[in-house]
């Protein structure tokens, strides 16, 4: 009998002379005796379950990660159970989940379960279908185009794009850049580039507010409840509890605003206007830090002659918000100086909603200054950096020397854009304009999130390759001529990364469970085997785990992070400095109030007012699109979580805000549906009601309107970010400009 | 109507003891439905729709499950390979989310009943590796049957199941083969309908329709 | 024996859901199902408003009538305050969702039995915390012994003068600072 077993496992693909019974089985055994020998109680899947139940503890693995679900990155734990994913947890140690998981955690952590993984290389057809093929196939033929697009455009005519993640960042950087090309983006274009531009200009850096001792704090835009860092949400609950006098200054009275004292409903698009008011009073009653001022900065004397013409009565006019009220405002954050500052924010209202988002920024960082709050305690402080250790040859290739004269496509036009984001969406205009050939993206969605949708898709269409690393069939993979699929971010190990602050930590992701799907590659694998299809293999001759050691070599206990995941680095040694110690990061150390180098990106040497690109004409019934985060969601990349999605359904929260008495006048009522027009499109939304929002504008939550049609747990909810944005990027930075957009809105049937 | 088997030269004629004259029918029959939702390789596609094939599929289909095919209807509906590859690719596939449909026990099912998993997704239908899954590569190990590399991600993968429902026939092991058809081919309803909002081939829903005859039948004996 | 109740801060509340979300996961709800629910309450009028999101669940309350209309017994208090719902005796009337002031009780699709929050009491017989407690982000939620007067419960309770969510109508042994 057992030959006859034997025979049966024979796997040939061809036929066996005409008898047709001889057909393959495509399973392969190795002992016949086992099948034999099964009975039901072996067989049976309820015993098994039962079975699997008793076993838990014994066999649950734990491991560590950080989450996915946005760029905060918290430390998380894994556990898993026979390679299965079987539980997840907050890191303790880290400082921006400190043991919890936001809903988003939780929800994003089985991604790579879910029924809609890409499970294989595909190519888009000529129907605008997608056919999978090999991964050699696939190498080969991205390989052979980048060759022909270097050698007739040469390296500058690649980019590639990501959102930054450990392994994502590092490997997409050097990947681009071992081809020859300075371009590589981050998402900063539709998130912080015109803030962090700023601050790097004026600070030499972001600083970090030191909330656990603020004694005021104001919010431009920025909401600790809606863009969620757990962390952050708790110092800022402790510090509404302990009296810390908070204003949030908003179109909207957004999910924090009930910790705040006071919620300054400006005009939206004119916070510039308010920070030179204010900036007005505290220099004319002499309320700035005058010590601070004389001993850390220049051109102070400019700085005032600039911003006399700013008065509260100005600034009434343009933000909407009363004289008294502004100067109040000043002389409140003066009053609790130094340990009073504007918060820097991420992309809220500053990061790259209007044209004037930089130059508010950089207002924003002179305010703080004036207030003496920098290198304070309770102000604004730069932690410590953890360092990670460098790469060195000849275990890790040199880089190429990059052309000198070949420049980050986009920094010519716009000198004051952060370097190390450049502008993702203004690759737009070098594809349309055929500068660009060629994009890599890798963890990012640049059709649906860095543009009008409709514009990024005629844009893209102009690229003789497109490539998208993704794990899901977003709105670019569906553009993209190969679409790669990666593993999901618990299924590998990535390289390092560092956690800045007074407790600084240094994590690592390890592999948490099996790759589920085999014929997905983690990230590092895809780049390092693009690179070798694309000529420049030799500059991938390591392994991650040979990153991993070179850049914790620095930290004593690095064996500690590379097994455990995450570890504690250089405890102890954050300090407050002295007004001695005390240095700006620019080159000199030194704030320039006034500055020269604002000058080619279109600014003046002083801080002046300058409108956004656009204002809705009331009169006429116009309204500004402004948008939103929401806690359960993350940019584009949450709505396929059905947990996630049913909290919008129940209670619905894809609806748009519009002002109550403006929906009275408009004959809208709370729930009703609603047609919003703009000379790009004409799209349909239910809404809400509220006296939560400024008048002149209406309020959309930027996670919906999923556009692919393969995706399933979103669609059909709510209307995409920018579909009434024009797109055209800022012209003194290159941002999305997310916010310059003017609708009209009326009932639907009226 | 042939009741030996004839391979590599053995007689199997053994297998053959009264009462079990249609194990052999029924195997095969599996067998070959198992190979119809792979993904197609040309040579072995064609022989599987040929005139014959389908022919023997509907004999053995009649013989071991007493389920009545029209021989000719099934012809009709077969594809030739390039629409069965495209098929494959397009819908059967995980790859499309809402828009395919692979043929995959654990999207139908729970994710796991186990009480000590508190995962968000751990009651939800619509993942993989599921306790399906699990339990089928639990019990391939110990059965000593490896998947091809292939399918190491869906041990619950349509084809497997078929194919080790066919193997448990084959070694005569009935009380086996129950139980596992018992637990393993319960979902075919859900996964009909899935398919039938897609733009699904005729073929495809007619064998599907003829593994809830098989589930039918055997769970009822 | 301990008597159990829950203090809730709406000042700290930011509306996350991520207390929903652990409380599903806990509690093996499917995605439709929560024992948390949430109402926001608006105030005011532009400019001047104020918002509030109140999760709300079982109250646990010791007046409870949705144990005195229980015509099974099935939903009954434990020693420790904790009330709960013996899936067992349960019949599905849902006499008791209706005679409940707070609606905090929801039908369990499966079973057709009624469920609600139930204070993690297997956790917490374990010593650890309920699972909307220890995943709230800005540690707005603080459980514990309301006849243990140095808990941090009570503690909180006189601090803020939190109170139930009706006043005396249930003797509620939930509270709220608002």
């Amino acid at each position: 009998m057992s030959r006859v077993l034997e025979a049966l496992t024979f796997k040939n693909g061809g036929k066996m002379s005409g008898l047709t019974t001889s057909r393959r089985s495509f399973l392969a055994m190795s002992a016949a005796t086992a099948t034999l020998a099964a009975t039901t109680s072996t067989v049976s899947f309820s015993n098994w379950a039962e079975a699997q139940e008793d076993t838990n503890d014994a066999e649950v693995k734990i491991s560590s990660s950080t989450c996915n679900a946005c760029s905060n990155k918290c430390g998380m734990l894994v556990y898993s159970k026979n390679g299965r994913l079987w539980k997840v947890k907050g890191e303790e140690l880290h400082p921006y989940s400190k043991g919890t998981l936001c809903a988003r955690g939780h929800g994003y952590a089985t991604i790579g379960y879910t029924d809609g993984r890409i499970t294989e290389p595909l190519k888009r057809n000529e129907e605008g279908g997608y056919d999978p093929i090999s991964w050699e196939q696939a190498y080969q033929e991205i390989g052979d185009k980048v060759k022909e697009i270097l050698a007739k455009h040469g390296p500058g005519a690649i980019a590639a794009m990501n959102d930054p993640r450990p392994s994502g960042q590092f490997y997409t950087k050097r990947f681009i850049n071992a081809l020859g090309s300075p371009n590589y983006y981050t998402h900063g274009s539709s998130c912080n580039l015109s803030c962090n531009s700023a601050y790097k200009l004026v600070l030499g850096g972001n600083s970090a507010i030191d909330l656990a001792n603020a004694r005021c704090v104001m919010f431009i835009g920025r909401s600790y409840a809606d863009g969620v860092r757990p962390s952050s949400a708790n110092s800022l609950a402790q510090a509404a509890e302990r009296g810390c006098h908070i204003i949030t200054v908003d179109p909207r009275f957004n999910a924090m605003a009930h910790m705040a004292d006071d919620w300054v409903a400006i005009r939206p698009g004119t916070d510039l206007a308010l920070i030179l008011g204010m900036s007005n009073v505290l220099v004319r009653e002499n309320l700035y830090d005058a010590d601070f001022i004389a001993n850390h900065t220049d051109g102070f004397e400019e700085y005032e002659a600039a911003i006399r013409q700013y008065t509260p009565e100005w600034a009434s006019e343009i933000t909407g918000i009363e004289a008294e009220r502004i100067e109040n405002l000043a002389r409140t954050m003066a009053s609790y100086a130094p340990a009073s500052s504007i918060e820097l924010s991420w992309r809220a209202a500053i990061g790259c909603a209007y044209e004037n988002s930089i130059q508010t920024a950089r207002a924003l960082a002179l305010f703080n200054a004036l207030l003496g709050s920098y290198g304070k305690k309770g102000g604004q402080f730069w932690g410590l950096s953890p360092k990670l250790g460098p790469l060195e040859a000849p275990k890790f290739a040199e880089l190429p020397k990059i052309d000198e004269n070949l420049k980050q496509y986009g920094s010519k036009e716009f000198p004051l854009a952060l370097k190390s984001m450049g502008s993702a969406s203004n690759i737009a205009n070098g594809a349309l304009k055929g500068d660009i050939k060629a994009v890599f993206a890798y963890n990012s969605n640049p059709i649906m999130a860095y543009g009008n949708h409709d514009a990024m898709v005629e844009a893209y269409k102009n690229l003789d390759l497109f490539v998208s690393i993704d794990i899901q069939m977003s709105e670019s993979a569906i553009q993209a001529d190969y679409v790669l699929p990666d593993t999901s971010y618990i299924e590998r190990k990535e390289v390092p990364a560092t956690v800045g602050g007074k407790s600084p930590v240094v994590d690592c992701r390890l592999q948490g469970i099996d790759v589920i799907h085999p014929n997905t590659r983690p990230v590092d694998q895809i780049y390092a085997e693009l690179a070798e299809a694309c000529g420049i293999g030799q500059y991938f001759n390591f392994t991650v785990d040979d990153v991993i050691d070179a850049q914790l070599a620095p930290f004593p206990n690095r064996e500690e992070i590379k097994t455990k995941g995450i570890a504690k680095v250089m405890e102890g040694q954050f300090k407050f400095p002295s007004d001695e110690e005390f240095k700006f990061k620019t080159e000199d150390g030194i704030l320039h109030f006034a500055d020269d180098v604002w000058i080619k990106g279109g600014l003046g040497r002083n801080i002046e007012w300058i409108p956004p690109r656009v204002m809705p004409d009331t009169a006429k019934g116009e309204f500004r699109l402004i948008g939103g985060k929401q806690a359960i969601h993350t940019h584009t990349s949450t709505t396929n979580v059905p947990l996630l999605i049913q909290i919008t359904k129940d209670y619905d929260l894809e609806r748009v805000w519009v002002n109550k008495s403006k929906a009275q006048e408009l004959g809208i009522e709370d729930g009703d549906l609603i047609e919003i027009s703009s000379p790009l499109a004409s799209t349909q939304v239910r809404c809400h009601t509220t006296e939560r929002l400024h008048p002149e504008c209406i309020w959309n939550p930027t996670h919906y309107g999923v556009k692919s049609p393969f995706l399933k747990a979103g669609t059909g909810l709510g209307i995409a970010a920018y579909d009434h944005t024009p797109f055209e990027v800022g012209k003194h930075d290159g941002a999305l400009c997310s916010q310059e957009a003017i609708v009209t809105i009326k009932k639907v049937g009226a | 109507m042939r009741m030996k088997l004839t391979i590599n030269g053995v007689n199997g004629s053994m297998i053959m003891m009264a009462g079990f004259e249609n194990s052999t029918a029924k195997s095969n029959a599996l067998n070959h439905l198992s190979l119809l939702w792979l993904r197609p390789q040309k040579d072995e596609w064609d022989e599987l729709v040929s005139h014959a094939s389908i022919n023997e599929l509907v004999d053995q289909l009649k013989l071991g499950f007493g389920i009545d095919v029209d021989a000719q209807e099934l012809l009709d509906l077969a594809p030739a390979f390039d629409e069965a590859y495209t098929f494959n690719t397009q819908v059967l596939s995980m790859n499309f989310a809402k828009k395919s449909a692979a043929p995959i026990e654990s999207i139908y099912k729970i994710w796991t009943i186990d009480p000590n998993c508190n995962l968000q997704n751990a009651r939800q239908k619509g993942f993989v590796m599921g306790d399906p899954a699990y339990h089928m590569k639990d019990l391939m190990k110990s059965l000593e049957i490896s998947l091809p590399e292939d399918f190491i991600e869906m041990p619950d993968h349509l084809s497997v199941i078929l194919s080790l429902a066919s193997v448990f026939l084959e070694a005569g092991n009935f009380e086996a083969y129950k139980t596992f058809v018992t637990d393993h081919l319960d979902w075919m309803e859900d996964y009909q309908k899935r398919l039938e909002n897609l733009d699904t081939h005729g073929f495809y829903l007619a064998l599907l329709a003829i593994v809830q005859n098989i589930y039918k039948s055997e769970i009822a004996r | 024996m301990a008597r159990y109740g829950m203090l809730l801060d709406t000042n700290k509340c930011v509306g996350c859901y991520a207390c929903r979300v652990a409380c599903q996961m806990q509690n093996e709800l499917t995605i439709n199902e929560a024992y948390i629910k949430f109402y926001e309450h608006e105030e005011g009028t532009y400019p001047n408003v104020t918002h509030e999101m109140v999760p709300v669940q079982c109250q646990h309350c010791t007046d409870a009538p949705c144990v005195s209309v229980c015509p099974t017994g099935a939903s009954h208090t434990r020693e420790d305050g904790i009330v709960v719902v013996d899936e067992s005796k349960c019949i599905g009337c849902k006499y008791c969702a209706e005679a409940c002031p707070y609606h905090a009780r929801i039908v369990i699709e499966e079973t057709g039995t009624i469920e609600k929050c139930i204070f993690c009491h297997t956790l917490v017989e374990q010593g650890e915390q309920p699972a909307c407690v220890t995943t709230c982000i800005t540690n707005a939620r603080v459980f514990g012994d309301l006849d243990d007067p140095n808990s941090e419960l009570n503690q909180k309770i006189i601090e803020k003068r939190a109170m139930p969510i009706a006043g005396d109508l249930t003797k509620s042994n939930f509270y709220y600072v608002r």
